[in-house]
C-alpha cells in the first residue's frame, strides 16, 4: 500500500513569506498522525496542500498515491475537517446531512444518520444554534460519512472544553477502528495528541523538525543530566535536541540509536511534551526569534 | 451537486418569480387597458380631427406604471449583479465554507459551473421575461412616442445582455474580493461604468452614422425660431448643426449662436452671422405665420441644418450588437472566474 501522505521538499510561499519550506514526509497508512506546532507555524498550509484547496509553490506532494484534489475520485477519499469547523449558517443539522450526500457518490447515508443520533443532535436544529463541540462533531459526521480512506482534521479540538475534547476524540477513535481509516490532525498542543496518535510531526516556523513513530521518537530521545562539560566532546551519534547548563552540570536532550555508554551521564526516559518543547525551542533558537538578551550571559 | 444549488438559491428564486408574477398580473390589467385605449383615441384620432391633443392625453396615461417599469429595467440587471453575483463566491470565501464545499467528491470545476449556470440562466430567464412583458406593455406608447432608441436600454433584448454582465462581474469581483460588501460596491460601479461608456462612445459608432441636410425654416413669430427641419422618424438624432450658406457652423440643435438673433423694427430683420433682411416688415403680432415676403428672404440666405443620426432600421441590429458586446463581456468574465477559482484562489 503506498504512503498515506508522500512530500518532497514541498514548499509555500505566500508573497514573500514562506509558509511552510522543505517539507519531506512519508507516512505510512493505517496510522493516526498527529501534527504539532505553535500557531502560525505551518500546519495549516500543510493540511491545505494535502486536501488539494492549495497548490504547493514548489516540491512535489501525494496523498493515498495521487495527486491532492485530482478529480471526483480522489476528493472523495480524502476526509476534512477544516479548521474552525466551517458549517452553512443557514442550513439546518439535516440540510448538511443532505449537502453530503449529493456531494458525495460513497456517502453512507445510514451511519450520518446513527451518528447524529449518537451525538443527540436534532436534525431540526439550524446550525447557528449548536455549541462549538457539536459543531465539530456534525463536521466529522460529514467527513467520516463521505467514507474517506484518509480523514485530515485542522485543529479540531481548538475550540472544545475538556470534556467536548476527550468526547470527540473517542467519537474519532471509535470511527478509526471502525473503517480503518488513516488519521492526520493538528494541535498546537501535546496533550491533545499524546493519547491517540501513533505518529508525531513537529512544524515550527514553516519547517518539519522531527517526524516519527511516537514510539520510535520516545525510544531514541533521552534526557543526559551530569557534570557541566563541553558539548564538543560527545560521540557523533548523538544529536543534541537542547542543552542547559548551571555552573556544575549540564542538562541535555540527545537523540541517537546508539546506547548511551558513558558513565557520568544519568539517563531517563523523556516524555512527548518534553520532545516537543525541546524541538520547539531549538527552532526558536535557530530562527534567532527568541529575544537577544535571553541569550546573553551574566 | 445541481439539487444543492438549488437549494442553496431557492429563496431568491422564490422572491423572483413572485415578482415576475406580480408583474405580470399588473402589467396584463393596465397593458389591456392601454391598447383599448390606443384603439379608440389615438388610432382613429385623424377621423376625429385633433390628435395632438389625444396623443399627449394617451402618453401621460399611467404614468407611475411608466416611471416604474422604466427604472426597473435600467436597475435590475444592477441589482442581480449585486445580490446574486456578487456573494455567490465571496459568501463562501468570506465564511470559509469553501473550505467544506471544495473538499467533497466534486471538483471545484464542476461546482463552479453549476453555481454559474443555475444562478446566470436564472438572471438572464428573469430579464429576459420582465424585458418581454415591459416592450410588450409598452407597445402602443412606443408607437406613439416616436422615440424608440429613446427606451433603447430599457426594452427588447440588450436587459439580457445587461443582466449577464452584472451578474458574471459580481462573481468575479466576489472571486477576486473574497468579501461580500467590497464586492457588491464595486460590481455596483464597474457596472454603471461600463454601461455609460457603451452608451456613450460605443453604441452611437456601431454603425457609421447617417447624415442629412434640411433646410432651415421661419416658423414663429415674434421670436425667430429656426426649425430643425423633419426628422427622419423615431431616428436617433446624435448631432444637428445650423450652417449658413458657406457652410460655417453657426448654431446647435436648431437655435443660432449668439442669442437672440430677432433684431424686429419697421426696418427688417438680422439674424447674425448670417445676414439681413432689410425693409421687410415683421408680421403684426398674434396674427401667427410669416409674412411670405419675409420668409422668402430667410430662405435665400440659405440657413441649413446637417443632422447626424442613426435611422430607426437600425434598431434591431444595435440591439443585437450591444446583447453580443455585454454577452461577450460576460464570458470573458466567467472565463476569467474559472481560471481564478481552479488555479489560483489560495
Amino acid at each position: 500500500m503506498s504512503a498515506v501522505l508522500e512530500t518532497s521538499a514541498l514548499a509555500k510561499r505566500y508573497g514573500r513569506r514562506w509558509a511552510l519550506s522543505d517539507c519531506t514526509l512519508k507516512i505510512p497508512p493505517g496510522l493516526v498522525v498527529g501534527l504539532v506546532g505553535p500557531n502560525g507555524a505551518g500546519k495549516t498550509t500543510l493540511l491545505h496542500l494535502a486536501v488539494g484547496l492549495l497548490a504547493p509553490t514548489s516540491g512535489a506532494i501525494t496523498v493515498l498515491g495521487d495527486r491532492p484534489a485530482k478529480g471526483a475520485t480522489q476528493l472523495g477519499r480524502v476526509g476534512f475537517v477544516a479548521q474552525d469547523t466551517p458549517l452553512y449558517a443557514g442550513l439546518s443539522v439535516a440540510d448538511h446531512l443532505h449537502f453530503g450526500a449529493w456531494l458525495n457518490l460513497g456517502w453512507d447515508e445510514r451511519l450520518a444518520q446513527r451518528r447524529i443520533e449518537q451525538i443527540g443532535l436534532d436534525p431540526r436544529q439550524g446550525v447557528r444554534e449548536l455549541s462549538g463541540g457539536q459543531r465539530a462533531q456534525l463536521a466529522l459526521t460529514l467527513a467520516v460519512a463521505k467514507r474517506p480512506e484518509l480523514l485530515i482534521l485542522d485543529e479540531p479540538l481548538s475550540s472544545l472544553d475538556p470534556l467536548a475534547r476527550r468526547e470527540f476524540l473517542q467519537n474519532l477513535m471509535e470511527s478509526v477502528a471502525e473503517h480503518q481509516l488513516s488519521v492526520v490532525l493538528s494541535s498546537h498542543l501535546v496533550s491533545d495528541l499524546e493519547r491517540v496518535c501513533d505518529y508525531l510531526i513537529v512544524l515550527v516556523s514553516s519547517h518539519v523538525q522531527v517526524a516519527g513513530e511516537i514510539e520510535g521518537l520516545l525510544a531514541s530521545h533521552h534526557r543526559l543530566t551530569g557534570p557541566r562539560r563541553d558539548l564538543g566532546t560527545l560521540p557523533g551519534s548523538q544529536e543534541i535536541i537542547e542543552a542547559t547548563h548551571t555552573d556544575r552540570q549540564s542538562t541535555l536532550i540527545v537523540r541517537t540509536d546508539q546506547p548511551i555508554l558513558d558513565p557520568s551521564w544519568t539517563v531517563e526516559q523523556i516524555g512527548l511534551e518534553d520532545l516537543v518543547l525541546a524541538y520547539m525551542g531549538r527552532a526558536a533558537s535557530i530562527r534567532g526569534s527568541r529575544p537577544a538578551f535571553l541569550r546573553v550571559q551574566p | 451537486m445541481i439539487r444543492l444549488t438549488a437549494r442553496e438559491f431557492r429563496t431568491q428564486a422564490i422572491v423572483a418569480l413572485g415578482a415576475l408574477v406580480i408583474a405580470a398580473i399588473v402589467l396584463a390589467i393596465t397593458g389591456a387597458r392601454l391598447t383599448h385605449l390606443y384603439n379608440t383615441t389615438v388610432a382613429n384620432c385623424k377621423m376625429n380631427g385633433d390628435c395632438s391633443t389625444a396623443t399627449s392625453l394617451f402618453l401621460s396615461t399611467d404614468s407611475g406604471v411608466q416611471g416604474t417599469l422604466d427604472f426597473l429595467m435600467i436597475v435590475i440587471p444592477g441589482l442581480i449583479g449585486i445580490f446574486w453575483g456578487a456573494p455567490l463566491l465571496a459568501r463562501e470565501l468570506e465564511t470559509g465554507t469553501y473550505r467544506l464545499a471544495w473538499t467533497q467528491s466534486v471538483t471545484r470545476a464542476r461546482w463552479l459551473a453549476v453555481k454559474i449556470g443555475i444562478v446566470g440562466v436564472s438572471s438572464l430567464l428573469a430579464t429576459g421575461l420582465l424585458s418581454l412583458m415591459v416592450t410588450w406593455w409598452f407597445g402602443p406608447l412606443d408607437r406613439v412616442n416616436m422615440s424608440i432608441f429613446g427606451s433603447f436600454d430599457q426594452r427588447s433584448i440588450v436587459p439580457i445582455g445587461y443582466a449577464a454582465f452584472a451578474f458574471a462581474l459580481g462573481v468575479t469581483c466576489g472571486a477576486l474580493l473574497r468579501r461580500t460588501l467590497p464586492a457588491m460596491a464595486t460590481t455596483l460601479v464597474g457596472f454603471v461604468a461600463v454601461r455609460l461608456v457603451i452608451f456613450a462612445a460605443v453604441r452611437p459608432n456601431l454603425m457609421a452614422p447617417l447624415h442629412r441636410t434640411v433646410i432651415n425654416t421661419v416658423i414663429a413669430h415674434p421670436t425667430f425660431t429656426p426649425d430643425q427641419g423633419t426628422l427622419p422618424a423615431n431616428a436617433w438624432v446624435l448631432s444637428d448643426q445650423t450652417i449658413n450658406a458657406a457652410g460655417n457652423v453657426i448654431g446647435q440643435n436648431g437655435s443660432i449662436n449668439g442669442g437672440t438673433i430677432l433684431s424686429p423694427g419697421a426696418t427688417g430683420l438680422t439674424i447674425q452671422g448670417v445676414g439681413t433682411c432689410p425693409g421687410i416688415a415683421p408680421p403684426t403680432p398674434g396674427t401667427g405665420g410669416v409674412g411670405p415676403a419675409l420668409q422668402t428672404c430667410v430662405d435665400n440666405l440659405h440657413i441649413r441644418d446637417v443632422l447626424t443620426y442613426q435611422p430607426s432600421g437600425r434598431y434591431w441590429p444595435f440591439q443585437v450588437y450591444e446583447l453580443a458586446i455585454f454577452l461577450t463581456l460576460a464570458l470573458i468574465l466567467v472565463g476569467l472566474c474559472f481560471w481564478w477559482v481552479r488555479r489560483r484562489i489560495i
